[in-house]
């Protein structure tokens, strides 16, 4: 009697295909999707052109070659780590300082949660075109006009390479700070008290607390918004598209807008699909390696 | 009606062995009870019976039929969950009513409203029938699953500690009334659970179940009375059997229990010869022990220290250290000892029980 | 002592007071110049009093007399109809098919489980482009393209993979043991399933619904690639207020408003499952 007498010897009689029978609807509409996918990794090794889409020749490894001798590439690579570290940190940093504010807010702690959805429920292409506006150069902006009476002179913001990237980080701050902020409120409301009281009683000073308990009991918190942002901000689309798109002079321009380019624009699909497919395996390493230290967090 | 068998039946979850090697024989209109500490595999046992557990290996007959094939629906069981596992959804009313609107029965409206009117006034609930669950007290609760498999005429009721969240007043009552009801439902009932005076006041038989497997199945009165092993001893019993290791030798042909200077004659049989010499374990139940001043002139007696007295009600327990061991003794309410008195404990022989200490079967058991 | 906790008081409050007007000010912003005259929208410096005027909701809801000759239709109710019929499809059909695998994924133990599961996850993380251009390739073959029932299709990339993931979590919820006693009760799984196991992930249901009826109206994407000026959805047509040939703050900032309050209703009644949402799961909070 081995493991193979086991397995048959569970009958479980109601079910047998039946999970498979309810998955399957659902595991369609996912090949529908994993066809797109895989024909997309084919088109990386072909010469695609959407202009000419009769003509379609496989070019081996053409492509990728041809885009790590560009410099293009190793721009957009770079930016699109520069841009997505950023917003992971300040997010991390600005979350974990509101919620922790807003832990032992006197007043309508309810209510100002509440107003935290908004920037996350509002598409973020919209509220890029909205941060567009604030952020008009010249004192036709309300950001430069504001800082105008300060005596800080207008600033081109998204209009300047200098400050172009700031400006994206910015916008996306605004959308999806309040994300952390939700997930460490809900992280420190659910942290047991005890521990605390016991610290309190052995004179324990609040940054000692800080370090010693708090982090420590957000460690799942803090990995799960990492998660999220990193992939998230990796490969951010909206935001550029509708403010710099990718602008001025390339200051802006990450893989999944340099891929847009070179797929829609300049009709390069294998070459896009290069991009995308280099960004889709950035993304998929990441998620894997943070989901399973999540679980493992969990598990601790 | 039913019979249940269970045949070399084992269950596992991942790799933990849940039961193993079950095989068990349940009779028509029996009221088994499975009693056991928890984890013991009771509840898995019930459900597998149910048909909400698969079973890993062996088989389950119902009346000589293997019901491996059957759902759980086509099983006619009616259980009673520890957890209630109510419908919080559903008033109390629809709860019970659950099972008669289930396809296969077809019950009228009317006779629904009738049966479970009937059920829930005999279990004092009918004045929260329109509740949902969550508006209960546990107690409550219970009585409402409980309701939910009495308004059924199933082909076995299982009975998963049915009133252990009650309090002690309505458990007895409780108790008194699933006793009675019994004579009327003329089907199986297998019930669960860790109280062993449950056990023994409802049981036709019962099983001992020890970490997934069954120690000894037995009348209540053999198996309080013959116990197989020192499990099985353990478990019957509050408080439970005082234990006292020690070695049978043999002294001029008659075997004795020798630990330390003490020596106790045992009565002679043939099965303790191949013990002689080896490790041994002595029971007594408190209930058999009595305490006296004087070194009383029978063999049977040890020489012990007051430890602790606690008066509970109509009996004293009486706690006595025998060299480095404790033991209990249960007496009369009426008298006090004082610590530096000497106490010597005595006990007829019928009622000395012996186990071997490497395997706890038992050697000797009163009426042996 | 006691000026000290004044102090840090006071410190918290504005520190909370500077973070909340930093969220909500980009938004009273755009709210005020939905509001504004085709002057004073563009006025510079920007104009915070001003004589509020409904103006441009008119515009971009009934049209607005040009050359005081005749009138604009404006295209905006069609993208805002576009976008309603496109996510209500695309939540209907996510439902229909996410319920079921997500309750088989909670529920019952089979080969490939977690993989199966594993795999919709994924989709959550891969940049969006990687599916739809060659998606785009493939609908412009079979017609797909700028059709409701091709973006449809395509929005259960949105939808699907996150429905079935916290609405796995909320059948995960329901203790194992009600759905046992509902089978011993004598139902068959899809009894239990319909009488049991769906009334209470009711308010999950609702949830995950009305969320990912935002996630597919919010999205850009999709419809841009996919799309056309057949199916144009409403965030393609805010863009479109600020374009090469036009600028039109006014009217983009009263669409936003159009676009966005409904929205922000319906999340506010499922608040409470917003985060459960966004982590797919994994903060029950």
């Amino acid at each position: 009697m081995t493991d193979h007498a086991l397995r048959t010897h569970r009958p479980d009689p109601p079910h047998g295909k039946l999970p498979y029978l309810l998955t399957f609807p659902a595991l369609i509409a996912l090949i529908g999707i994993l066809y797109p996918f895989v024909l997309g990794v084919y088109y990386t090794f072909t010469n695609y052109t959407l202009t000419e889409p009769g003509n379609i020749q496989w070019v081996g490894l053409a492509n990728y070659v041809e885009i790590f001798r560009n410099i293009d590439f190793w721009q957009a690579f770079g930016l699109t780590f520069i841009f997505a570290a950023s917003v992971v940190l300040i997010e991390l940093a600005l979350g974990l300082g509101v919620a922790l504010l807003l832990k032992d807010a006197f007043f309508g702690i309810r209510i100002l949660r509440s107003f935290l959805i908004i920037p996350m429920m509002i598409p973020p292409i919209v509220s890029a075109l909205m941060w567009k506006v604030i952020l008009l150069p010249t004192n036709q902006g309300v950001l430069n006009h504001i800082l105008g009476l300060a005596g800080i002179r207008p600033v081109a913001w998204l209009g300047d390479s200098s400050t172009a990237l700031v400006s994206l980080i910015l916008i996306d701050v605004w959308i999806y700070s309040p994300f952390a902020v939700l997930i460490f409120l809900a992280g420190l409301q659910s942290m047991p008290k005890e521990p605390y009281e016991a610290a309190r009683v052995d004179g324990a000073s609040g940054w000692f607390m800080f370090r010693k308990l708090t982090l420590p009991l957000l460690t799942p918190c803090i990995v799960l918004v990492t998660l999220f942002r990193l992939i998230d901000s990796l490969k951010v689309f909206d935001i550029i598209y509708a403010t710099t798109k990718g602008g001025p002079a390339g200051a802006t321009m990450t893989l999944h807008m340099q891929s847009y380019f070179e797929a829609i624009r300049w009709f390069r699909m294998g070459r896009g699909m290069v991009y995308l497919f280099i960004l889709w395996a950035l993304c998929f390493i990441f998620s894997k390696a943070l989901s399973r230290l999540w679980t493992k967090v969990l598990m601790r | 009606m039913a019979d249940i068998v269970f045949r070399d039946v084992r269950k596992c979850y991942g790799d933990h062995e849940a039961i193993r090697d079950l095989n068990l024989e349940i009779r028509d209109r029996e009221f088994f009870v499975i009693l056991g500490e928890s984890g013991a595999g009771k509840t898995t046992t019930l459900k597998m019976i149910a048909g909400v557990e698969p079973v890993t290996s062996g088989e389950i007959l119902l009346n000589g039929r293997t019901i491996r094939s059957l759902t759980p629906e086509e099983r006619d069981c009616a259980m009673v969950f520890e957890t209630y596992a109510l419908y919080p959804h559903l008033s109390v009313y629809e709860n019970i009513a659950f099972p008669l609107r289930a396809p296969k029965r077809r019950m009228p409206a009317d006779r629904i409203d009738q049966t479970v009117l009937r059920v829930a006034r005999v279990l004092g609930i009918d004045r929260f029938l329109h509740r949902r669950p969550a508006e209960l007290s546990g107690g409550q609760r219970q009585r409402v699953a409980l309701g939910r498999a009495l308004v059924r005429q199933p082909a076995v009721f299982l009975m998963d500690e049915p009133l252990s969240h009650l309090d002690a007043r309505l458990r007895n009552e409780m108790r008194t009334e699933i006793k009675a009801m019994r004579e009327s439902f003329g089907t199986t009932i297998v019930y669960v659970t860790h109280d062993y005076s449950e056990a023994l006041a409802l049981g036709d038989r019962i099983a001992i179940l020890h970490r997934g497997r069954i120690e000894q199945v037995g009348t209540p009165s053999e198996v309080f009375r013959r116990p197989l092993n020192r499990l099985v001893a353990e478990s019957l019993g509050d408080p439970p059997m005082n234990f006292l290791k020690g070695t049978i030798t043999l002294d001029q042909s008659q075997s004795v229990f020798a630990r330390g200077d003490w020596r106790i004659p045992l009565p002679e049989s043939l099965r303790l010869r191949e013990y002689v010499g080896k490790e041994i374990v002595l029971g007594l139940r408190p209930q058999h022990i009595r305490l006296e001043r004087n070194r009383p002139d029978t063999p049977y007696n040890l020489h012990s220290k007051l430890f602790v007295q606690e008066l509970t009600g109509e009996h004293t327990v009486t706690s006595v250290t025998v060299g480095d061991c404790l033991f209990m003794a249960l007496g009369k309410a009426d008298t006090a000892y004082s610590l530096d008195e000497p106490l010597y404990l005595a006990w007829d022989p019928e009622h000395m029980y012996l186990f071997s200490e490497d395997t706890g079967e038992a050697l000797l058991a009163e009426g042996d | 002592m006691m000026t000290s906790r004044l102090f840090r008081r006071i410190l918290k409050t504005l520190g909370l007071g500077a973070y909340f007007t930093f969220a909500l000010g980009p938004v009273i912003w755009i709210a005020m110049m939905s509001l504004k005259d085709s002057n004073d929208v563009i006025a510079s410096p920007p104009k915070f009093v001003f004589t509020p005027t409904l103006e441009n909701y008119k515009a971009i809801t009934v049209g607005q007399h040009a050359n005081n000759v005749e009138t604009v239709k404006p295209d905006y109710p069609k993208y805002f109809l576009n976008t309603l019929i496109i996510a209500s499809a695309t939540v209907a059909v996510s439902l229909l098919l996410g319920t079921f695998a997500a309750y088989s994924l909670a529920r019952f133990s089979f080969r490939f489980k977690e993989d199966i599961a594993f795999t919709f996850l994924s989709f959550r993380f891969a940049p969006e482009l990687m599916i739809i251009l060659p998606l785009y390739v493939v609908f412009q073959k079979t017609g797909l393209i700028d059709s409701f029932s091709g973006l449809t299709l395509a929005y259960q990339l949105i939808t699907l993979p996150f429905l079935i993931w916290v609405l796995r979590g909320f059948f995960e919820d329901i203790p194992r043991e009600i759905e046992q006693a509902a089978r011993v009760d004598g139902y068959t799984w899809w009894g239990v399933f319909r009488r049991i196991s769906l009334p209470l992930v009711k308010p999950g249901i609702a949830a995950v619904v009305i969320l990912s009826f935002i996630f597919a109206w919010n999205n850009f994407i999709f419809s841009m690639i996919l799309g056309g000026e057949r199916t144009q959805t409403i965030t393609l047509g805010i863009l479109g207020f600020i374009g090469y040939e036009r600028v039109l703050w006014g009217q983009m900032a009263a669409a936003t408003m159009i676009c966005v309050i409904p929205e922000l209703i319906l999340a506010f009644f499922v608040q409470h499952y917003i985060i459960r949402g966004l982590t797919f799961g994994a903060v029950k909070g």
